[in-house]
């Protein structure tokens, strides 16, 4: 048995980070969020320029689309790694979008999914995740294809079929945007699981949060023992010693939850959204916690524009919310727990 | 990743759940804490260890099954699901005998961990003393060296089960001067063995907060321990004392098959009171929730150590967090329940009993705010005070 994800998936998240620390650090970050609304089109806005291409000629894009169309052919277990690196990263990148969508085509096989999928791996195509035909969708303004979810079924609408006007918050570097889809636009994906998709994404975002949680963290960790006041590193007072010791405890037990609804996801056990939800649950409330005690800990400099942590903050709060908030998954854990 | 389990560990599960369902008592044991319920509950260990379950994972020879920790987590479950009683070996079997087998002599082995197992000899824990709790490094009971051993004085306090308990470990200064300033307070410490019915030895009950006298003090007068009797090298204790702290913290002490069963108990009454506080609800599937991480961290920590890695500091999270939530169990519980929930002498009493030993889990086993301590310095690095 082990319950960490394997360790050439390790390996292969580690070669992503490496790359992401050169290519997407907090100066090319806040480059990404200042070029919103800078571009002509504003198809690109908030993405880190040529990250996608290098992602994708090492296997990022198409990490769980199917070897023989391209990919790396990963499930969620061995995908999860890369997620944590983008939460670890702030990624303003479609990673777990077009992951997503990706894992989705390749359950539901078909048309759809042979003419996208290889485009998708070579990094030409981005998908996204839309819930009904009016939605906020993260990655919205950057996908080419939507698979849209109702009670029908799957669709899958290319982008020329959709009105996309971006919905500007407070995390620049997320991709929202509006998504109205025409009337009867695009085609049927057949055999394809929704729901299970979205047990997917949230498994995929919960490791993220993880990632984020890490990295605010070791932020506030390494800011605690350079700043000092009354003469010594504020970590060594035990105000804020405790607090990010919560905060290692908070996110420590976190992970091991993702990890085991990575395999239920994986493999489809009968508890797949139960553990879909804690993992979500888990991570968002350990990100959450990570968050606070991080801007506490940086205090008056943390709570500006110009130090780096606010951007980590804002995707916490970002994808805390989306997918489901977080007390939204703890009730869904608590319907099944208790019914009714 | 693979959580696929095994056939040969169901059909452990399996077998240690067959026993238990034949076995466990239908009404529950008197409390551990009076005459009367120490003897029965020393019967039940007796019969574990006949059938073969008190110490699964010690080695065969002396009386344990040498299954690994996952078929341990396993037994856990099963033990703690089907209601059984609670271990009053458990000193002795989960705290003393992996330091006993790490450092004791082949010669104490054998005299030792046969009666350790089968309870004809329990164990009592003597290292807090009046001035030495979080300090324990400050601690003042002496041990002289005279001719064939050492002569110990002092006392110590918050012994657990110490008032019907037959044998203590304890931490005794061997080298006076280790208090000098300017010398390590840590060496000169010796790690000791002793029957508490030795002569100078005076056992002193102590009420807990439920009443019932669940531990005592303990004072010396020139009580003599032979040499055979310490345990590791002279002036090591600390080091032997730390092997034993670990395993306490980490896996052994609380084992996540006590929380889930409490919180599978919670849930029921969930189920049964319907006009239930939404906000005690909402805790309760918290505390269950929890109560599964708790087990997938434990997973993951015994699976890691199985695969080599070394467990460190980080056992110290591991005791937050199951100390937490055992409050957080217990307290929902006692909410649900409302003012029925004080009641001592009614089924749903076993809540309130849980409830006042939960609130003991923050404290003993190195307090909740020395864990943090720990974990700020020795895991994320951050300097000492
Ligand atoms: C139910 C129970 C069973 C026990 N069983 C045993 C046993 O069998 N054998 C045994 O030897 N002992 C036992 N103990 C004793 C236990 O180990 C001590 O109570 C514990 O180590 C704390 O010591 P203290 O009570 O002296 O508290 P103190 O050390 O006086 O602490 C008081 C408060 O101050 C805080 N504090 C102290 N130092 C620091 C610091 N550096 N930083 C931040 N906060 C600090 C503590 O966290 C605590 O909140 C038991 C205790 C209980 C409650």
């Amino acid at each position: 048995m082990r319950l960490q994800p394997d360790e050439d998936a390790l390996e292969f998240a580690a070669a992503v980070r490496d790359l992401l620390s050169q290519t997407c650090d907090a100066q090319a970050l806040r480059a990404a969020w200042d070029s919103v609304g800078q571009g002509a089109s504003g198809r690109d806005d908030g993405r880190v320029p040529g990250l996608w291409k290098r992602l994708a000629d090492m296997g990022v894009a198409g990490l769980v689309v199917p070897e023989e169309l391209g990919g790396a052919g990963l499930d969620l277990t061995g995908a999860l790694p890369v997620f944590v690196e983008a939460g670890r990263a702030a990624l303003p990148e479609p990673v777990v979008g077009t992951s997503v969508g990706a894992a989705l085509l390749t359950q539901a096989g078909g048309a759809v999914a042979h003419e996208w999928l290889p485009r998708v791996a070579a990094g030409e195509a981005v998908l996204a995740l839309a819930d009904g035909h009016d939605a906020l969708v993260v990655g919205g303004q950057w996908a080419d294809l939507f698979l849209l979810g109702d009670n029908d079924g799957v669709r899958a609408v290319a982008r020329d079929d959709v009105d996309v006007d971006s919905a500007p918050s407070i995390d620049p570097g997320l991709g929202l945007a509006r998504v109205r889809v025409h009337a009867g636009a695009g085609a049927p994906v057949d055999n394809a699981d929704g729901r299970r998709a979205f047990d997917w994404a949230c498994v995929a975002v919960a490791g993220e949060l993880v990632g984020l949680a890490r990295a605010m963290l070791d932020r506030a960790v390494g800011y605690a023992k350079v700043r000092e006041q009354f003469g010594k590193p504020i970590g060594s007072f035990q105000a804020v010693k405790h607090q990010l010791a919560d905060v290692f405890v908070a996110t420590s037990f976190a992970a091991p939850v993702v990890n085991r609804a990575a395999w239920s996801v994986a493999h489809d056990l009968p508890t797949r959204s139960r553990d879909a939800s804690h993992a979500k649950y888990a991570a968002g409330r350990a990100a959450a916690q990570a968050a606070r005690t991080a801007l506490q800990v940086h205090a008056g400099i943390g709570y500006t524009y110009e130090n780096d942590l606010h951007m980590w903050l804002k995707r916490t709060w970002s994808l805390a919310s989306q997918w489901g908030t977080t007390d939204w998954h703890k009730d869904r854990i608590a319907r099944e727990l208790l019914g009714g | 990743m693979d959580l696929t389990v095994d056939a040969a560990r169901e059909q452990w599960r399996a077998e240690v759940r067959e026993w238990l369902a034949a076995n466990v008592p239908a009404e529950p044991l008197p409390s551990l804490d009076t005459a009367d319920g120490f003897a029965a509950h020393r019967d039940w260990e007796r019969r574990m260890y006949d059938a073969g379950f008190a110490v699964v994972t010690w080695p065969e020879r002396f009386g344990g099954r040498a299954v690994d920790l996952l078929d341990w987590l396993a037994f856990e479950e099963e033990y703690w699901a089907a209601g059984a009683p609670v271990r009053v070996s458990q000193n002795g079997i989960f705290l003393l005998a992996p330091a006993m087998f790490e450092v004791a002599t082949e010669a104490q082995l054998e005299r030792f961990m046969v009666p350790m197992a089968r309870a004809d000899e329990v164990w009592a824990q003597g290292w807090s003393e009046p001035g030495a709790g979080s300090d324990l490094a400050a601690l003042r009971s002496r041990a002289d060296r005279v001719d064939g051993g050492w002569r110990l004085n002092g006392q110590k306090t918050w012994s657990t089960r110490g008032t019907f308990a037959d044998w203590m470990f304890g931490l005794f200064r061997s080298d006076p001067r280790s208090l000098e300033a300017g010398s390590s307070r840590h060496r000169g410490l010796t790690y000791f063995l002793l029957p508490l019915d030795a002569d100078g030895v005076t056992v002193r009950p102590i009420r807990q907060l439920d009443g019932e006298p669940g531990f005592a003090e303990v004072f010396f007068d020139d009580v003599f321990v032979p040499d055979d009797q310490v345990l590791g090298e002279v002036g090591k204790g600390w080091s032997v004392a730390m092997s034993t702290t670990t395993s306490e913290r980490g896996l052994t002490l609380r084992s996540p098959g006590r929380f889930m069963a409490s919180a599978e108990r919670l849930l029921d009454l969930v189920r049964r009171t319907p006009q239930a506080s939404g906000r005690a609800v909402d805790d309760a599937v918290d505390a269950w929730l929890d109560a599964d991480a708790y087990r997938l961290y434990v997973l993951d920590t015994a699976l890691r150590a199985m695969a080599g890695e070394q467990i460190g500091a980080e056992s110290s999270a591991n005791k937050l967090f199951w100390s937490d939530l055992d409050v957080r169990i217990h307290d929902a519980a006692l909410r649900l329940l409302g003012p029925a929930g004080l009641l001592t002498e009614t089924a749903d009493a076993r809540w309130l009993d849980g409830y006042l030993f939960s609130l003991a889990g923050p404290i003993y086993a190195g307090t909740n705010e020395i864990q943090r301590n720990v974990l700020a310095e020795r895991v994320l690095g951050l300097p000492r005070a």
